[in-house]
């Protein structure tokens, strides 16, 4: 029997590769580590990892308080 | 009105107040005019002036009758108790009844003149006479804020107004560089006498002739509560004991905290004058500047001044540096204040600064770097082959630096910590690059702009002074760099974002260029401790009162150094700052008697 797993190919900068290897340490997604810009992930975690970068960047981003 | 309801009877309305007042009234009639007015409803202030009343500060109201065409008012005054002064006027701001701090100098007697002006040559710009004529609009001179940016002539300010008051001056700076700088443009721009003049700084202690004159000295020497030597505590029980005219707060963006709050209080002062370039804290203590010194009286419009050629034209820009893939991992990795180490030492951003310094030397500029970190400056001026000043950089080589700089076409590059921040004056730096700083410290920001916006050039045509912020993306930096440009952004300065430098690649020979360096690089940094990581401390080359200097020297005979020559070993049973004992031992019945009974 085959066995089938759904897999997604990322292009990212190093930056944000890192962030993924660092999470890979936690809960295995990823299937390959391609080279400094590309990966090859389990496509059932995209989700969840996407949502995890966004909020990293937004705690990087300054948000002024605007008066109105 | 609530103001003012000019009783009949002078001491009726006072004694609601507070009896004891009433016999003062004779000698309060000669300074203002009219009666005595009913206080208005205030239940607590009303409360907290009970006691003795010293001769503190005046009140004074001005009253137009309602219905006269008199072009003089009459004048309502009465007294409050010097302590509850700041209670009094925080109360007053909360009823919505604002009082503002006015001394009328020409008619003050009491305190002896000081005939000082402004030498015949000075000139006063535009922006600075209007700054002025905020001050003296009334023929008083008001207590308040003059904000100005950097290298706009504040000093040039604090002179003229201390010129027109013609009483004691009391000029209080940020360090003992500035009270040279004080000093010195106090001789350059008035006529004052250099025995007029006394500095008050750790090293020096001087009084001056006279019975009025310039005292400068330094928050520092007059905040600190601590035991102080001799001759400092003479010096700060004159200077409370002295009435002054004018007290001159330079850089009074820093009062607002705990330390130098009490300066303002106890120091008896006519009137109060800030001058700051920032009037900006990160915490929200700068309202109390409002009811510390006095209201913001003027404002200067930075671009206004710089498109008439006052400051430097500055163009802006926020530089972004990736980080290298193993220095973010480390970075994610740490937890504690080491980030701050390992963002500031991306190889990318070294690369970068070397790039901009080069380019910038060869087109003649004149670089600032400022590291607000010491272990980065360190790593950064040594890596990068050029002088670096902080805060244990000892004066004389702070003016060697300083001077090569300025004069010598060689020296285009120094690196500068926090030190450099404020009151640094010089004149031919052009560009500044900032490498490093400390979180989102707005004012910081601003005040390092200030080091470049009294180019000397800033009158050639199509000059620009160029201010770079290096960043590392995706850290906490581009949060703090953003919050940081606030300030500026406000005066209407717009920060460039550049995510690659062009021309970067090509250029030979940057540092840090292989992976092989880089993986060193982050072992030092990894090796560095978490003291390493820390903001230097500011003041940490000013003097304070009681610090000792390095050695301390003792003359004597080897006899005497020894022991033989009158000295005797006595035991204390601690120092006198323990609080008083507690009980006495207990002893034996028996031996009572031998011990003494103690109470």
């Amino acid at each position: 029997m085959v066995k089938a797993v759904k897999g997604t190919f990322i292009e990212c900068d190093p930056a944000a590769r890192e962030v993924l290897l660092r999470l890979n340490s936690e809960e295995k997604f990823i299937i390959e580590d391609l080279d400094r810009t590309h990966l090859f992930i389990n496509s059932t975690h995209f989700e969840r990892i996407q949502r995890v970068l966004d909020e990293l960047m937004d705690a990087n981003t300054y948000k002024a308080n605007v008066v109105s | 009105q609530a103001r003012v309801f000019p009783t009949a009877d002078d001491t009726e309305g006072t004694i609601s107040k507070d009896g004891i007042i009433t016999q003062k009234v004779s000698q309060m009639d000669d300074v203002s005019l009219g009666g005595l007015p009913k206080p208005p409803a205030k239940p607590s202030a009303g409360g907290e002036d009970g006691g003795d009343v010293d001769l503190g500060a005046m009140a004074v109201l001005d009253n137009e009758d309602e219905d006269d065409d008199d072009t003089e008012g009459i004048v309502h005054s009465f007294e409050i108790n010097s302590d509850s002064y700041e209670d009094v006027r925080k109360r007053c701001n909360e009823i919505d009844y604002p009082m503002i701090e006015e001394y009328d100098f020409r008619n003050d007697k009491d305190n002896p003149d000081f005939n000082i002006d402004l030498k015949p040559a000075t000139t006063i710009r535009s922006y600075q006479e209007i700054s002025l004529s905020k001050m003296f609009s009334n023929g008083r001179a008001r207590s308040g804020i003059i904000v100005l940016p950097c290298g706009a002539g504040k000093t040039l300010v604090g002179v003229t107004a201390a010129c027109t008051i013609k009483k004691s001056v009391l000029c209080l700076c940020t360090s003992s560089v500035s009270v040279m700088q004080w000093k010195q443009q106090f001789m350059q721009w008035s006529t004052i006498k250099e025995e007029q003049i006394a500095l008050f700084t750790s090293d020096v202690k001087m009084r001056f002739q006279g019975d009025a004159g310039l005292v400068i000295t330094t928050f520092n020497m007059v905040a600190n509560k601590r035991k102080r030597s001799h001759a400092s505590q003479q010096m700060l029980e004159f200077l409370e004991n002295h009435h002054w005219g004018l007290m001159l707060l330079d850089e009074v963006h820093v009062v607002p905290a705990n330390m130098f709050r009490n300066v303002v209080s106890r120091i008896v002062a006519h009137s109060k004058l800030g001058l700051t370039a920032t009037l900006v804290r990160e915490d929200e203590k700068i309202d109390d500047l409002n009811f510390l010194i006095g209201p913001k009286l003027y404002e200067a419009n930075w671009m206004d001044l710089a498109n008439k050629g006052h400051i430097a034209t500055v163009q802006c820009a926020e530089v972004w540096c990736d980080m290298t893939p193993e220095f973010y991992k480390a970075y994610l990795e740490e937890r504690s204040r080491k980030k701050l180490l390992i963002y500031v030492m991306n190889p990318n951003k070294f690369r970068a600064c070397q790039y901009l310094i080069r380019f910038h030397e060869a087109r003649g500029d004149k670089t600032i770097v400022f590291v607000d970190n010491v272990y980065s400056l360190i790593a950064y001026a040594k890596t990068l082959g050029k002088p670096y000043i902080y805060g244990v950089t000892p004066q004389a080589e702070r003016m060697r630096i300083l001077a090569n700089f300025q004069n010598n076409p060689m020296l285009r590059t120094i690196f500068l910590s926090k030190v450099g921040d404020t009151s640094l004056d010089l004149p031919a730096a052009t560009c500044l690059i900032q490498v490093s700083s400390h979180y989102g410290s707005r004012r910081q920001e601003a005040q390092r702009l200030g080091r470049i916006l009294r180019a000397n050039r800033r009158n050639d045509e199509g000059f620009n002074a160029f201010f770079y912020s290096l960043v590392s993306k995706d850290t906490q930096e581009m949060l703090y760099s953003a919050k940081r440009q606030q300030f500026l952004i406000d005066q209407g300065y717009s920060f460039k974002v550049i995510t690659h430098l062009e021309g970067i690649d090509e250029c030979p020979d940057l540092v840090y260029g292989d992976e092989e360096s880089q993986k060193k690089l982050l072992h030092t940094v990894k090796m560095a401790s978490d003291a390493d990581a820390a903001v230097e401390k500011k003041g940490a080359g000013e003097e304070g009162p009681g610090q000792p200097r390095g050695a301390r020297r003792t003359a004597g005979s080897l006899k005497g150094l020894s022991g033989a020559s009158n000295m005797a070993y006595m035991e204390t049973s601690g120092s006198s700052r323990r609080g008083p004992r507690n009980e006495p031992p207990e002893h034996h019945p028996l031996f009572k008697r031998h011990f003494g009974t103690k109470k």
